[in-house]
């Protein structure tokens, strides 16, 4: 069995950047460009009906289209973690935890901790 | 380093080609062993006993039309897709299966940013569809996310530091996967924290990979198909194949790190029984996989998010704490 070792971690960084962007390149024009030219362009019909975003059989208004994906997953948060969350906002009168970015602190933090316990 | 056997390998074997006939057959095997523990047939027509049948429908998806809801984005879907499938199928060439490994130290880095590069990427395309039950879908991943991925990475890294110790693997995912059937018995803190490891382990290969009771972003019941509803046609097809193909590294992944990976067999010594034992092993993992969801119902996102950061993050936290007084 051979191997390629490379010295250097951003070298492969960039290395694997590459390669994924090459497969990535390659599954684009094999799989979607490709057959699209060959059968999705041929079959096509210009209708609008298609093109209209339908929930349950009818035709939302526009500014119903968008739900705030952050407040879902906030949502989520505070039900998962009820106490804490009233313990936060009720006795503390903070409002951090509704701030989607508050999480993402959260993961970004664990992701430092455990790297500097790993070194 | 060979750019050619590279590329070859990239496009060939381990990578596009390869994943696409395993994705046939895990997910032919995935159908059909669910319908027979649901006392159904399954597959059976199309192909030696329906075995052909993901590649009918796949290819049916791809030859479709190519429908994009009215204000909904035209490209960015496309790409996030196409480069989170790049980076799924570059990161088999840091794993031993591959012919010839591409690794450096600390390569488990890259590992996991390309792990959640698929992740994002599903996140990221499904967002370009303004649809309501597509964007609580993406809501709910999202906390799916954040909350399973973490518990995996930490799990993946036990056996990673406790290699690094003893074994000087350098952070390196691709050493730490040749060494990792002795990472069991070094000493009792190292045991203990690949016990913990692998339990939070599965537990975060679940999530991730939205098997039951963690699959309520795409809840059929509640949000139609969640984030997959407004899709069809070929960009539904690259979605699922993102979606399989994580099916097929991360239990590899998994194997690799705490079952052994090739063991008994060196890869040094037989190439190619070291692959079959490692597939087996794989099997092994998706056939526990198929069983868990086939027989599961479905959390609530509140349970799901609750269970996963009790009991998965509370063990990963654990093992790494284990890891390090190993």
């Amino acid at each position: 069995m051979t191997y390629s070792y490379i010295n250097n971690v951003f070298i492969l960084v960039s290395i694997y950047t590459g390669l994924m962007t090459l497969a990535g390149l390659g599954v684009y024009l094999m799989f979607y460009v490709m057959f699209k030219k060959l059968y999705g362009d041929k079959i096509k019909l210009s209708d609008p009906v298609k093109e209209d975003i339908v929930m349950c059989g009818e035709e939302p208004l526009s500014e119903d289209f968008v739900v705030p994906v952050s407040r879902v997953f906030v949502d989520i948060m505070s039900r998962s973690f009820r106490r804490a969350f009233k313990t936060l906002t009720s006795a503390m009168g903070t409002q951090l935890v509704r701030d989607w970015f508050f999480y993402m602190f959260i993961v970004l933090l664990l992701i430092i901790i455990v790297s500097v316990l790993a070194r | 380093m060979d750019w050619i056997s590279t590329i070859i390998q990239l496009f060939i074997y381990p990578g596009l080609m390869f994943i696409i006939v395993m994705v046939i057959l895990t997910q032919w095997y995935w159908r059909k062993a669910s319908a027979r523990m649901a006392f159904r047939r399954g597959p059976s027509r199309t192909g030696p006993i329906g075995t052909l049948q993901p590649f009918a429908d796949f290819f049916k998806l791809l030859m479709k039309e190519d429908v994009i809801p009215r204000i909904s984005s035209r490209h960015i879907p496309v790409i996030a897709a196409s480069l989170g499938l790049g980076a799924l199928i570059a990161s088999v060439l840091l794993t031993p299966i591959a012919i010839k490994p591409i690794y450096a130290p600390y390569d488990s880095i890259v590992l996991f940013y390309f792990l959640v590069w698929s992740s994002l990427a599903i996140a990221l395309a499904v967002l370009g569809t303004p649809n309501p039950y597509t964007n609580i879908g993406v809501g709910r991943y999202l906390a799916l996310i954040v909350s399973a991925e973490p518990i995996l990475i930490s799990a993946l890294l036990v056996p990673i530091i406790v290699a690094s110790k003893y074994f000087n693997a350098q952070y390196s995912f691709y050493l730490t996967s040749l060494y990792s059937i002795n990472l069991w018995t070094i000493n009792t803190p190292s045991s203990i924290a690949m016990i913990l490891a692998l339990i939070a382990g599965f537990i975060g290969l679940m999530g991730v990979l939205m098997i039951k009771p963690f699959d309520f972003p795409e809840a059929e019941t509640e949000i139609y198909w969640g984030i997959f509803t407004e899709y069809g046609g070929p960009r539904l097809a690259l979605l699922f194949f993102i979606h399989f193909t994580e099916k097929i590294i991360l239990p590899i992944i998994y194997v690799l790190l705490f079952l052994g990976g090739s063991a008994p067999i060196s890869f040094t010594e037989n190439y190619w029984l070291a692959v079959l034992v490692v597939f087996a092993k794989y099997f092994i993992v998706y056939t526990i996989l198929c069983l868990i969801d086939t027989m599961m119902p479905r959390y609530r996102p509140d349970q799901a998010i609750r269970f996963l950061w009790k009991y998965g993050a509370s063990l990963a936290v654990l093992a790494l704490i284990a890891s390090i007084l190993a």
